[in-house]
């Protein structure tokens, strides 16, 4: 038996392809009625601000581009979780890491780019809309500004720790998550808080955790929250998605039903 | 095809359930997977598809390690479970999305079969009854034209016209490139069809025997007093007494599975002497 190449291009499509169109229902639905949602909400503020521009649009978007991916992601490993479709998607065949680049591509970027269409689209709507029952004059702004590609890129990171939590959890997917994170965060302040007051003893008070920074140099100061930003930046960017989704990989390489 | 070495397996918290199974099956047959409830035969199945891992030991198939789960072996494998569901979906739509990832899907077999089921392939197949979804995952399976099939119970639901279909269906298909594993409680069913007989029973196989040598070995018949030297089992059906007698004038009779399952489970070791 030969071989199988790392990633099978054709496989991956193949997969994406089906996955999208076996939920074709469920995420048309979902599609549909946040769009209309946010069609109301821009139109409503169009009308009591008397005005109606990009900056609207992507403040009302954002946060909803958020929660929708990240509920999105939760469930996006459902056929793995339930007795009766496990077995046929554990055996679908191909292999271990096809299964997890494509609903990772699924739910990362291709559901970005769908979202992007879609508000572009909504956003040429209520800008004619408003002009035409608002008597505003008519602009279509530009919103594909670096604030959304940013935006989009900080989503692409978050959603890997929840592509794990769809993953691990076999239940309740997103709202353990979430809590798993708040745990995980809590545990990482403490400790991070108990280190702090043991290794900079001479400068913390007796209560509490403030830091008495008067006998320090500034430039100490300055070079240290310079540094200590540029790692946890690095590290946002550039190892949180990727130790995820390697975790992610051998949690489902190693799933038994 | 399938190498099973020392393996062991037990669900968590509970006792082991393989200990030390050793099995060895090879292409070209139907091999009937035959147990009381519980005795591990869909575990089993489990373990030759990848679905569950061995504590120590090994399991092969098709020279690949099962648990790998590797994307070459996953092609050659396909399995009916007992219980499943569908998307929502046709079955055109199904076809077409799942059938080019099987490299010897057969779309001219996959329509006769669903044609003989009497599926129409513009249902929706979350709309069908389980009996017709069975049909359906049936037909797809075989027409994988997978080197091995694994059917769980694959009757049950099942109507009689299309239980005889089925068997129809699954005896046109078997050739020496592919095996079909069947693991079923209605051995009535399947009779016909089997080559060979597999059982387990607590954790162990305790028979694993083609037909052809239980037909040479071992007679079924309404039993004689005269005979009760020869008889390996017997029991009585309304008032009449069938037996298991050893082969002594290479007669030829019918087997019947369900009195050689009883016989088996009563005393694995004085049936297996035989052979």
């Amino acid at each position: 038996m030969t071989r199988n190449k790392l990633i099978n291009l054709r496989n991956l499509f193949l997969f994406i392809k089906r996955y999208i169109f076996i939920n074709k229902k469920k995420l048309s639905i979902e599609f549909g009625s946040v769009s209309a949602t946010i069609i109301a909400i821009l139109m409503f503020t169009a009308y009591n601000t008397n005005s109606y521009n990009s900056d609207i649009l992507l403040s009302t978007f954002l946060p909803i581009f958020f929660l929708g991916g990240l509920i999105f992601t939760s469930s996006s490993f459902k056929e793995l979780h339930d007795p009766k479709s496990s077995c046929s998607f554990l055996t679908f065949p191909i292999s271990t890491l096809e299964k997890l680049t494509g609903l990772w591509l699924t739910t990362s970027v291709l559901f970005s780019v769908a979202s992007i269409a879609t508000i572009y689209i909504i956003h040429i709507l209520v800008s004619i809309l408003s002009s035409q029952l608002f008597d505003f004059q008519l602009q279509i702004d530009n919103i594909f500004v670096a604030e959304l590609f940013k935006k989009v890129a900080s989503y692409i990171v978050f959603q890997s720790i929840f592509l794990l939590g769809a993953i691990y959890f076999r239940k309740n997917n997103f709202l353990k998550t979430i809590l798993s994170i708040f745990i995980v965060f809590t545990i990482y302040a403490i400790l991070t808080g108990l280190a702090g007051r043991i290794l900079f003893s001479d400068y913390v008070g007796n209560h509490g955790f403030s830091f008495n920074t008067d006998n320090v140099s500034p430039n100490i100061i300055f070079s240290l929250k310079n540094t200590i930003s540029q790692i946890l930046n690095f590290s946002y960017w550039y190892l949180t998605a990727p130790f995820f989704l390697i975790i992610s990989y051998f949690r489902l390489k190693e799933r038994q039903i | 095809m399938i190498e099973i070495k020392n393996l062991k397996f037990a669900y968590k918290k509970k006792a082991k359930l393989f200990d030390d199974l050793n099995l060895e099956l090879s292409l070209g047959n139907i091999y009937g997977l035959l147990g009381k409830n519980g005795a591990g035969k869909t575990t089993l199945l489990k373990l030759i598809t990848g679905l569950l891992f061995p504590q120590s030991g090994e399991c092969i198939v098709l020279g690949e390690h099962a648990s790998k789960r590797d994307a070459k072996l996953l092609r050659e494998i396909f399995i009916v479970p007992e219980e499943f569901d569908l998307p929502d979906i046709t079955v055109n739509s199904y076809l077409n999305l799942t059938a080019p990832f099987y490299p010897r899907f057969n779309k001219t077999q996959f329509y006769e079969y669903i044609n003989d089921f009497e599926i129409s392939e513009n249902n929706n197949i979350k709309n069908l009854s389980f009996g017709q979804k069975k049909k359906f995952l049936l037909s797809f399976g075989i027409s994988a034209n997978t080197k091995l099939l694994i059917l769980d119970e694959p009757s049950n639901a099942l109507d009689i016209p299309s239980k005889s279909q089925f068997r129809k269906i699954i005896a046109s298909s078997i050739n020496d490139e592919r095996s079909i594993i069947i693991s079923s409680h209605q051995i009535r069913d399947l009779s016909s069809l089997l080559d060979n007989i597999i059982i387990v029973d607590n954790g162990k196989i305790i028979f694993n025997h083609n037909i052809e040598d239980i037909s040479k070995k071992l007679v079924f018949k309404k039993a004689k007093d005269t005979e009760i030297d020869n008889e390996l089992y017997s029991e009585e059906i309304i008032g009449v007494k069938y037996a298991i007698l050893k082969n002594k004038n290479n007669s030829e009779t019918n087997i019947d599975l369900e009195m050689l399952f009883n016989a088996v489970i009563n005393n694995s070791e004085k049936i297996n002497n035989e052979f």
